[in-house]
């Protein structure tokens, strides 16, 4: 009888330690997403992308850094749509940001925040072109950035039916 | 050359006059001013300018500013920010190129976008008839250089005269079926009625560019490749000053062409030497002569016109008190006993940088005032500050800090500055500060 409480204890230990052993595996596999993240100053690919909620694809242009977002599903907690992108966007004299998109219907807005020496920035609106400058396109006017950027997250407050291209026109420093 | 212009005298400004008063005939165009081309400002070709342009024949002239979300820090490399307009007027509006005809950074470069008679982008979709200028930078935030409004009349002077433009009147603008003086700010075009019209309130071209456009339109009026008048001083190679800063110059040694000035009561027998500066704020002007022999004399100019002479002239300082933000003013050294001087002249502004919320004063102090080398500062217990930012009489930071005990100031010229203090909360206040030699 007092054999069985210790197999109870046993099985118990050896979940808990099965548990630990996944959340480590986990946890062992998000550091290696990282690891995969382009080398400093190289285009970044497609693998850099996380989570992957909402999938985009990323295009190293010249200058130009183009993320085809698209935004089809919240995350969990607070409802907004969102994706991290690795850039490792440094020694750059600046970055210019804009975006646009084919969707007019849908309503939403757009923040963004940086991730910069090791730590997230505020959100920031990237506030949509009081002008209509395109019947076709809905803008978001360009923003100037004077950071280096390790990491850039975008969201959206709802769903949008065609990507969302954001496009940052990196001016290296000519030193 | 020598077209025929019909020439509005436009005596009340800001008021709406298009009666004609008189007629003139300008006397050559202005020369249009050096740019920086497309091949300049992109030499890899990979911003190229559209295959097949809409040509237009400009009746005004729309200035614009950019209207960036940041103040573009000392040293940027503005042929990138030409560069980086570009990319997002073509490649995320969505049009065929940059949007402007014309950009001018604020060291005074102009740079090509569409160029000469080309249709524009860049007036709420009423762009028919319209040359668009944009001033680099954001004017609601800043206060444009006086290197870069010089810049913008002498570039409006070309266009007025190159296409028969009046520059101190106006007229209706088709387009936008609005009555537009001929020089006008972007949002100038709110208010149309034209269905094409694109407007959506827009501040354009800023409130500090857009209160200067009246003394645009009245200086460029007064260019004497403008108007015609010949000029007895050479303004054309009047030399530069900022307000507050020591210049030290020779006294010209050529013949002199000024016998007498309105604002004095002896007669000038020497050569002239002009200068010009273009004060930012409304208020008093002085201007002082220091450390020179012989006889010399200065007097402030509204215009390039000796019968133009302002406030008070005592030999060797003058002053105005009614100095007007963005129009230009000559300052003309007049070595009355013909010697060839070197002196020092220090012309003083009203100070540039009072548009900023003072929130923290008088909780912090500057010190010492004058100053040399180091300035320290005292600040509350309670206060955290997050930067400091040295602007120098244009508006133009020459200096960023991190907060610590002083602020190392050896590296910038005498003169005036405002230091800017911003705290945890962006709190901000600015501080005059005078570098002492």
């Amino acid at each position: 009888m007092e054999e069985e409480p210790k197999i109870e204890e046993m099985k118990n230990i050896l979940f808990l330690f099965m548990l630990g052993l996944l959340f480590g595996c986990a946890k062992m596999m998000e550091v290696g997403s990282d690891k995969n993240a382009p080398a400093k100053n190289s285009p970044p690919t497609q693998e850099a992308v996380q989570p992957v909620l909402n999938q985009a694809e990323v295009k190293q242009l010249e200058n130009v850094i183009e993320i085809h977002q698209k935004f089809q599903q919240a995350d969990n907690k607070d409802k907004w749509l969102s994706a991290i992108h690795t850039l490792e966007i440094e020694e750059v004299s600046f970055v210019r940001m804009s975006a646009f998109s084919l969707d007019l219907e849908s309503n939403y807005v757009l923040h963004y925040r940086i991730y910069d020496k090791d730590q997230w920035g505020e959100w920031m609106l990237l506030p949509e072109s009081k002008e209509k400058v395109n019947p076709n396109r809905k803008v978001f006017s360009g923003l100037n950035i004077f950071q280096e950027i390790q990491k850039i997250q975008f969201r959206s407050s709802n769903a949008t039916k065609s990507p969302v291209v954001f496009r940052l026109f990196v001016a290296h420093n000519q030193n | 050359m020598g077209k025929l212009r019909q020439v509005v005298s436009f005596k009340l400004i800001g008021c709406w006059i298009l009666i004609s008063c008189g007629f003139k005939v300008a006397a050559q165009d202005c020369g249009q001013p050096n740019f920086c081309d497309r091949l300049c400002w992109s030499p890899q070709g990979r911003h190229p300018a559209q295959a097949s342009p809409a040509m237009t024949n400009p009746s005004h002239i729309i200035v614009h500013h950019s209207g960036d979300n940041l103040v573009w820090p000392v040293g940027t490399d503005f042929k990138l920010v030409v560069q980086a307009y570009w990319d997002e007027h073509v490649n995320t509006n969505g049009w065929a190129d940059i949007g402007y005809n014309w950009l001018i950074d604020r060291n005074g470069v102009i740079y090509e976008g569409r160029g000469d008679g080309i249709r524009g982008a860049h007036f709420s979709c009423m762009n028919q008839a319209t040359t668009g200028i944009c001033l680099i930078g954001n004017f609601e935030l800043e206060t444009p250089t006086a290197t870069a409004t010089n810049k913008l009349k002498d570039l409006i002077a070309w266009e007025a005269t190159d296409k028969n433009i009046e520059v101190l009147s106006g007229s209706q603008h088709p387009s936008s079926q609005l009555d537009l003086f001929h020089i006008s700010g972007h949002r100038d075009g709110n208010s149309s009625p034209a269905p094409q019209s694109c407007a959506s309130g827009t501040v354009c071209p800023g409130e500090n560019l857009y209160n200067l456009l009246s003394s645009v339109r009245i200086d460029v009026g007064n260019y004497q490749c403008y108007n015609g008048n010949p000029n007895l001083l050479d303004c054309d190679n009047a030399i530069s000053l900022s307000c507050g800063i020591l210049y030290t110059g020779e006294a010209s040694s050529d013949t002199s062409s000024v016998f007498s000035y309105a604002c004095n009561n002896w007669t000038e027998t020497g050569p002239e030497r002009v200068h010009i500066i273009t004060p930012t704020t409304d208020g008093p002007l002085t201007a002082e002569l220091f450390g020179f022999t012989g006889d010399l004399d200065v007097y402030i100019l509204g215009s390039c016109d000796p019968s133009d002479c302002l406030g008070t002239v005592s030999s060797s300082s003058a002053m105005y008190n009614e100095a007007k933000a963005g129009q230009s003013y000559r300052i003309v050294v007049d070595s009355d006993d013909g010697s060839s001087s070197s002196y020092q002249l220090l012309v003083t502004c009203s100070s540039p940088v009072a548009t900023e919320d003072i929130e923290l004063e008088p909780l912090i102090k500057l010190y010492p005032n004058p100053g040399h080398d180091f300035l320290y500062y005292q600040i509350p217990a309670d206060i955290k500050l997050e930067k400091i930012a040295i602007f120098n009489s244009f508006g133009q930071v020459v200096k960023t800090a991190n907060p610590g005990v002083h602020i190392d100031a050896s590296q910038l010229p005498t003169g005036t500055y405002i230091v800017r203090f911003t705290d945890q909360f962006q709190r901000k206040t600015n501080l005059k500060w005078v570098k002492n030699k």
